[in-house]
């Protein structure tokens, strides 16, 4: 009788999960996208909280993706800024102990992005405001004179943007 | 009021004495206001990396620099926050410390404003 409860309790998910899945794939962007072929976005990364960030940096990378599996070219900018500096910094002098972990899995992903041609901006002011030296900063970056006057430039030029809170 | 012409001595002195305690009250205020070290007291800059409440201790990472443990007693200033409870590990701090045999002691914490950008 347990053995028979068991077997339906285990048929009964199958059935529920093989419903649940092909549905949550039919959503899409289609409305949005018709006509798109490029997308030029700037993404404007401040998040100051380590897993929080590292949740934002795998978001732009899933978007990089969806856009690609609509057929449209991404040209992605990302602009860093604020307490999110410290994140992006070789060795571990700008971040404390417990945040290490995480700071690694962040560097991988700023790898990733750099193999898939992201942009990567640095603000200065926000260097000079968490006394990061410039020489600090990992290799893909490259440090702009001020987070604020890129996005406005970006966006001048009709990138879309993104704020990563 | 007219002063006794040997009362004038005795006046200039009071005066010059009120003049050195006030000075004196005014040094040990001073003392935190410049970031450097002192006979009294060492300067450090960083982070703080962990906070321990059960021995009152907090330990600062300093930037290219050694890790200093100071603990808090009831003595300590604070700037920026009001009490050891509102300390918290990622805080940038300035600090003021004395080295001790028992371990070094928080003169004075003052925790920088998070200015973003």
């Amino acid at each position: 009788m347990k053995s028979l409860l068991q077997f339906v309790m285990t048929l009964l998910l199958i059935v529920v999960t093989a419903r649940l899945g092909p549905a949550a794939e039919t959503y899409n962007n289609s409305n949005a996208l018709t006509g798109v072929r490029e997308a030029k976005v700037y993404f404007d990364v401040n998040v100051g909280e380590p897993a929080k960030l590292l949740n934002r940096l795998q978001l732009i990378d899933a978007t990089y993706d969806q856009l690609v599996a609509a057929g449209i070219s991404p040209l992605f900018i990302v602009g860093i800024r604020g307490k999110a500096s410290n994140y992006f910094t070789r060795g571990d002098d700008y971040v404390v102990d417990t945040d290490l972990p995480v700071k690694k899995q962040i560097e991988a992903r700023i790898d990733r992005f750099k193999a898939r041609h992201f942009r990567l901006e640095q603000c200065y002011i926000a260097a000079g405001l968490y006394e990061i030296d410039v020489v600090d900063f990992l290799p893909h970056l490259e440090v702009v004179a001020s987070g604020y006057v890129a996005m406005i430039g970006y966006l001048t030029k009709g990138y879309a943007f993104v704020p990563m809170d | 009021m007219k002063y006794h012409s040997r009362s004038k001595p005795v006046f200039v002195c009071l005066v010059f004495l009120s003049f050195l305690l006030m000075l004196s009250g005014l040094l040990p205020a001073a003392q935190f206001d410049e970031d450097v070290s002192s006979q009294d007291s060492l300067y450090i800059r960083g982070m703080i990396n962990t906070v321990s409440s059960g021995d009152r201790s907090i330990t600062i990472k300093q930037k290219k620099g050694p890790r200093i443990t100071v603990g808090v007693n009831s003595e300590t200033e604070f700037s920026g926050v009001k009490k050891f409870e509102d300390l918290q590990t990622n805080q940038m701090i300035k600090l003021w410390y004395r080295p001790e045999q028992g371990g070094n002691t928080a003169l004075k914490i003052v925790k920088l404003p998070d200015l973003g950008c």
